[in-house]
C-alpha cells in the first residue's frame, strides 16, 4: 500500500494548503452627486471629491478558505460639503463586486463675501417670517475681513441675514435670500446690499 | 458552526464503522504525544497572511480507536510587516480534544478530531482589528479537524492534520482560523 496512499493523502493536504487563505476584495466608488466639493474620510483615508467626480478604491475584506471566511465588510464613510451636512455612514462592500455610494446634497448654502472696507464682526440669520435673529455665526476673534468670504450652510427656505460690522458695531440686513437644496447663493455684501436673483439670459 | 459540527459528527460516525487496530499503532490505555508545527491562517475580516503555529498535545487511548487529551499551542494567525513594525495576531489555544482513529493500513491511520476550550488572543495590530479582535482577552471556542498518521518505528510516527478553530469575538461573524500541521508523534506505554 504504502507509498501510493501516502502520496494521495499528502497531495490532499498540499492542495488544502495551496488554496488556503484566499484574499477577498471589493471595490468602492464614492460619487459626489452634489453641487460642492466634498471633504471627508473613506475607510480612514482623507479624500476630496469635486462635484460630479468619483473616488474609487479597492477595499480589502480579509482572508477566506473555500466557504469559510468573510465575503463582505462594512466601510465607514464620513464628511461634509457646503451643501451636505456632516454625516457618518457605512456601506457594505462585497467580495468581487463594485459598490457605489452617492453623496447627495441635503442643504443649500450662501457664500457671503465682504466687499466693504470694514470687517464684519457678526452674522446672524432668521427665517424671513421669523421675528428674532439667531446666535452669531462668526467665531470669536475670527471677523470676516474685507475681500474674504464665509460659507453659510442653510436649510431650504427664505432667510434674512443680519450683519454687524465696523468698530462701532453698525448693523445692516440682507433680506429674502432664497435657499434651495443643492444651490449656492452668492452674496457680495456692502452696506445697503439688496439680494436680487440672477437673471437668465438666452444667448443668440 | 452548525455545519462544522455536522461534518465532524459524520466523520466520527464513519470512523466508528471502520474501526480497528494494527501493528505500530496506539492501543487502549496507552498515551500518545504530538509535537506539531503548523501554518496557521485566520479567516476573518482584515486578516493578513498567516504565519506559524507551534503546538503540543497529549492524549490517552480510551479504546483502541478513541483518545481523549489536552492540547496547547501558540498560533500566529495574521501577520504583516508595516514600516518595520511586525503587526500580528497571536492566539494561544488551550483545548480538550477527542480523536477517533481509523486504520486504513498496517502502519497508517486517519483520524477525526473535535474539541473545545479557551482561546487567549494576543493582538499587536495597527489601525484595523482582525475579525473584530483589538484587545487581549480570552474566549471559549471549539475545534474540528482531520488528519493522518504514519507510524514509522513501532512507537513513533509522523502525520499531518488540518484543523479548523472557531470562537465568538463579539463581531458580527464568528472568528475562525485554520491550521495545516505536520506532527511528530510518540506512543508511550
Amino acid at each position: 500500500m504504502g507509498k501510493n496512499r501516502i502520496g494521495v493523502l499528502f497531495g490532499i493536504f498540499v492542495f488544502i494548503a495551496a488554496v488556503s487563505g484566499c484574499s477577498q476584495e471589493g471595490t468602492l466608488v464614492v460619487k459626489n452627486d452634489g453641487a460642492s466639493e466634498f471633504k471627508g474620510t473613506v475607510e480612514n483615508t482623507q479624500v476630496t471629491i469635486d462635484p460630479g467626480m468619483s473616488y474609487t478604491t479597492s477595499i480589502y475584506i480579509g482572508k477566506s478558505l473555500a466557504i469559510v471566511g468573510p465575503t463582505d465588510i462594512k466601510v465607514p464613510i464620513e464628511g461634509s460639503s457646503i451643501t451636505k451636512r456632516l454625516f457618518r455612514d457605512e456601506l457594505e462592500i462585497k467580495s468581487n463586486e463594485t459598490s457605489v455610494y452617492p453623496i447627495r446634497d441635503d442643504v443649500g448654502a450662501c457664500n457671503f463675501t465682504n466687499t466693504y472696507s470694514l470687517a464684519i464682526n457678526e452674522l446672524s440669520i432668521k427665517r424671513c417670517d421669523g421675528s428674532t435673529f439667531g446666535p452669531n455665526l462668526v467665531e470669536r476673534n475670527h471677523t470676516i475681513g474685507p475681500g474674504t468670504t464665509r460659507a453659510l450652510q442653510l436649510d431650504p427656505g427664505c432667510w434674512d441675514i443680519l450683519v454687524n460690522y465696523g468698530r462701532q458695531g453698525l448693523l445692516d440686513t440682507v433680506e429674502a435670500v432664497p435657499i434651495d437644496v443643492g444651490t449656492i447663493i452668492h452674496v457680495t455684501w456692502v452696506p445697503g446690499y439688496v439680494y436680487t436673483p440672477p437673471t437668465l439670459s438666452i444667448a443668440r | 458552526m452548525l455545519r462544522t459540527i455536522k461534518v465532524a459528527s459524520a466523520i466520527l460516525t464513519c470512523c466508528a464503522v471502520f474501526s480497528g487496530t494494527a501493528f505500530g499503532q496506539a492501543i487502549q490505555k496507552q498515551y500518545v504525544a504530538d509535537f506539531g508545527v503548523a501554518f496557521t491562517q485566520a479567516t476573518a475580516t482584515k486578516a493578513q497572511r498567516g504565519l506559524i503555529g507551534l503546538d503540543i498535545s497529549t492524549g490517552k487511548m480510551i479504546t483502541n480507536n478513541l483518545s481523549l487529551g489536552l492540547a496547547i499551542g501558540y498560533d500566529v494567525v495574521s501577520y504583516q510587516k508595516v514600516q518595520g513594525i511586525n503587526e500580528r495576531l497571536s492566539i494561544i489555544p488551550i483545548l480538550a480534544k477527542a480523536k477517533y482513529y481509523f486504520t486504513i493500513a498496517p502502519l497508517m491511520q486517519v483520524h477525526a478530531m473535535v474539541g473545545g476550550g479557551a482561546y487567549q488572543m494576543i493582538p499587536h495590530l495597527g489601525v484595523d482589528p482582525v475579525g473584530g479582535v483589538w484587545k487581549s482577552e480570552m474566549k471559549a471556542g471549539g475545534v474540528a479537524g482531520v488528519g493522518f498518521d504514519y507510524w514509522l518505528m513501532g512507537n513513533q510516527g509522523i502525520g499531518a492534520e488540518f484543523e479548523y478553530n472557531f470562537f465568538d469575538t463579539g463581531a458580527p461573524s464568528l472568528f475562525s482560523y485554520f491550521a495545516f500541521r505536520v506532527n511528530y508523534s510518540i506512543i508511550k506505554m
